[in-house]
């Protein structure tokens, strides 16, 4: 289990204020949404609770521990429970789909399963036959679901996934199967926080929140919990 | 940590760099053999055990530092400080073993002492190589490679 709290979070770049006092508690099994306009600081925001970015001012605390006055041991260890989707595609470029995908699992008990789940993966999205390619070697769109399998297939093990945009160079109907597999993992007691601009996310998550300029200027709560 | 997957990352990374790891197995060769004839290089043989040394330390730098994405990524996916060390440790590990059987193959006799000092030089780049992970911020090593 992963609760999250978030109190204050202050994060300035150069003279910037990206992030403006901003609390936040997330739940385990919680679907958060957070939309808003491009520099909005979304991804920043999501970075800092997520235990990546170090905030300037305020603190995360993650079961009840201040994150970012812990050890780097410490915060590596509560780390384990995060996975990622990022919104760039962030990968090994020089290795193939198969690997990018399997990279999570150098930190995960081994199991006969991690291919076939990977494989599992590719097929439902028709990239089957992407396994042995090079990672660069994909469109965009195609990369974009190789970093959502990433960030999901070892579900098993972790309790929140971070999906920074993950849809956003995908089709409606691939959109749509993924904010299912979302739903589905969410239904499992994943804790999921997706920013997103689509239309579509608003009717999975639970929380929405709204930022502008660094601020939250609204939320809403969809379904009681 | 699950050995299994670094050797498996540590065969397909051989595929995708074979120069690279090549070059690892000649720096271990040269280490443990000029070890084992340095006496026979007279004044020469401590100088030149150092200079190679050196050289492989710098070269596991280089590749490590321009691998980092790989090792920023393993460890923002569920690694900790330990995959920073332990995976160029079992990666270069793996190459001097290769070396011992080379020099075994080729000239029939290597010292332990020898093996002692190839095994100093794998831990002591190992450990240079995940300070530096450990004093970098592995979020921006992912986004700035
Ligand atoms: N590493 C950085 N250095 C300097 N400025 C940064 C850095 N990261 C983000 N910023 C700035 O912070 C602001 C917020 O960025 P962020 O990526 O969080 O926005 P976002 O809401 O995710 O936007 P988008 O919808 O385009 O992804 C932007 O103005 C951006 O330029
Ligand atoms: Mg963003």
């Amino acid at each position: 289990m992963t609760e999250i709290r978030a109190i204050s979070l202050i994060k300035d770049f150069s003279t910037r204020r990206v992030i403006n006092n901003i609390s936040m508690d997330i739940n385990q099994g919680n679907f958060i949404l957070i939309k808003g306009p491009s520099g909005a600081g979304k991804t920043t925001l999501a970075m800092i609770i997520s235990g990546l970015i170090k905030p300037d001012g305020g603190s995360v605390h993650i079961n009840g521990r201040n994150y970012y006055n812990l050890s780097r041991f410490d915060r590596y260890k509560l780390r384990k429970s995060f996975s990622y989707i990022f919104q760039n595609n962030i990968f090994i470029n020089n290795s193939s789909v198969i690997e990018n995908i399997l990279i999570p699992f150098i930190n995960k008990k081994a199991s006969k399963n991690d291919f076939k789940k990977a494989l599992y993966y590719l097929d439902l999205f028709g990239l089957n036959n992407t396994a042995n390619k090079k990672i660069y070697k994909l469109s965009g769109g195609e990369q974009a679901i190789i970093g959502i399998i990433r960030g999901i297939i070892t579900e098993e093990y972790t309790d929140v996934i971070i999906a920074d945009e993950p849809t956003s160079q995908l089709n409606e109907e691939l959109e749509e199967k993924i904010l299912k597999i979302f739903k589905y993992l969410n239904s499992k007691g994943k804790t999921i926080l997706l920013i997103s601009h689509s239309k579509k996310a608003e009717l999975f998550a639970k929380e929405i929140y709204f930022m502008e300029n660094g601020k939250i200027t609204n939320y809403e709560k969809r379904i009681k919990e | 940590m699950n050995i299994k997957y670094i050797l498996w990352f540590l065969l397909r990374g051989i595929v995708s760099y074979p120069i690279f790891y090549i070059g690892l197995t000649l720096i271990n060769i040269f280490i443990m053999f000029f070890y084992d004839i340095k006496d026979n290089l007279g004044n020469y043989g401590l100088f030149s055990m150092i200079i190679i040394i050196l050289i492989g330390i710098i070269y596991n730098f280089t590749f490590y530092t321009r691998d980092s994405k790989k090792i920023g990524i393993i460890t923002i996916y569920g690694g900790d400080i330990i995959s920073g060390f332990l995976i160029p440790f079992i990666e270069i590990l793996t190459f001097m073993i290769i070396a011992i059987f080379i020099i075994l193959i080729t000239i029939g006799y290597i010292s332990f002492t020898a093996i002692a000092i190839g095994f100093g030089f794998t831990l002591l780049t190992s450990i240079i190589i995940a300070i530096r992970f450990i004093f970098t911020d592995i979020y921006k090593i992912i986004k700035e490679n």
